[in-house]
């Protein structure tokens, strides 16, 4: 038996070590038994046979740090890396959609008098109105004491058959008149700012925010596969029917 | 009878010869393994190389001590250095501390059984 029978029965008995611990160990023992010109004899005499020395260095890592503990640290590290990123992309995602679909105002900041001020672009005004049907729209309605509908829209139509105001692929503002009491609508954004008179509301496959400004409000909501948040119907003399179906009904908030 | 004696002193010993390893790298500034046994020898304090190595690493893995290897310019083989680091540093005025009471403590008790 020689030195080199004792490294190498050294080395497979730290093998329960990481690799750069077990080869400082055995580099050190190395160095050692030229520093001494130690025979295999003298090794054993002082450091003890390879498997007691082993087990003494094992003896006094396993109170520090377990062999694995290298790899758990790299699996967690490469895990919280790939997760961080995840979360980073999901939020980054989530903050382009949201900066992408969020209203371009506070609509609920303005009313009928203000929002002409606010949307300066050209108003048009419409005579005998009672039902506006929208399909695959964006609309925001406000209630105005005038006797005509003001429209401010931008888009693909918008035209008027008799009583009835149809606005379709268009983003419009549009100020109601008491008389205009039915709105019809399939597959549009639907924002209503404080109903000021009785309306009729029947919504297919529609997205509906509804902000009643501090407003007391009698609500009769039927629904079908809808998702209607809690509306607390108040004694009002304003009553806001609402036929929903494929729809959600919510609270305007910006 | 002298089994549970060697396994004793072996637990006593750990933390005595630590204690010292740490004084001795304060007092001397670095050293090697090798050096260490010697200079204990000199101190009347002998401590075996399997004993010492595998304690050194433990020190080191604890943050006690700090080792880089010393390779010779033109002669010589490289040597594992250790020297005190700063946590050894904090920790050891406390070792002895505790280890000065436990002398103190065992004086007393074997004096108040006189």
């Amino acid at each position: 038996m020689n030195t080199k029978n004792y490294i190498k029965q050294l080395k497979q008995h730290l093998s329960a070590l990481d690799t750069t611990k077990s080869n400082e160990i055995i580099k050190e023992i190395e160095s050692y038994i030229q520093e001494s010109n130690a025979n295999y004899e003298t090794l054993v005499e002082k450091f003890g046979d390879p498997i007691e020395l082993a087990s003494n260095y094992l003896e006094d890592m396993s109170l520090n740090e377990p062999k694995n503990n290298s790899f758990w640290k790299s699996t967690i590290k490469i895990t919280t890396i790939v997760a961080s990123t995840i979360l980073a992309i999901i939020l980054i995602t989530s903050y382009i959609v949201y900066e992408v679909t969020k209203d371009s105002f506070d609509y609920s900041k303005y009313d009928a008098t203000t929002i002409t001020s606010k949307v300066n672009d050209l108003w048009i005004d419409l005579d005998g109105i009672t039902e506006i049907r929208t399909e695959q729209a964006e609309v925001v309605f406000y209630w105005g004491e005038n006797e005509k509908l003001k429209y401010n829209c931008e888009g693909m139509d918008y035209t008027q058959t008799g009583s009835v105001f149809t606005i379709k692929q268009a983003h419009c503002f549009v100020i109601l008149p008491k008389q205009t009491t039915n709105i019809i609508s399939f597959q549009t954004d639907v924002i209503l700012i404080a109903p000021n008179y009785n309306v009729n509301l029947d919504f297919r496959q529609s997205h509906t925010r509804i902000a009643e400004m501090g407003n007391n409000y009698n609500y009769n909501i039927s629904e079908k596969q809808s998702k209607v948040e809690n509306f607390n119907s108040k004694q009002s003399n304003i009553t806001i029917n609402a036929k929903v179906f494929q729809s959600k009904v919510k609270h305007y908030k910006y | 009878m002298k089994d549970e004696y060697k396994k004793w002193l072996a637990q006593y010993r750990k933390g005595y010869i630590e204690l010292c390893t740490l004084v001795t790298l304060k007092t001397n500034g670095s050293m090697h393994g090798l050096a260490l046994i010697h200079f204990f020898e000199n101190m009347e304090l002998m401590v075996n190389e399997g004993t010492l190595y595998p304690l050194l690493n433990r020190m080191e893995t604890n943050g006690w001590l700090s080792s880089s290897w010393n390779i010779p310019k033109l002669k010589g083989h490289p040597k594992r250095e250790y020297e005190i680091s700063k946590k050894g540093e904090i920790i050891l005025p406390s070792l002895l501390e505790s280890y000065e009471l436990h002398h103190k403590s065992l004086t007393k008790i074997k004096e108040s059984t006189k």
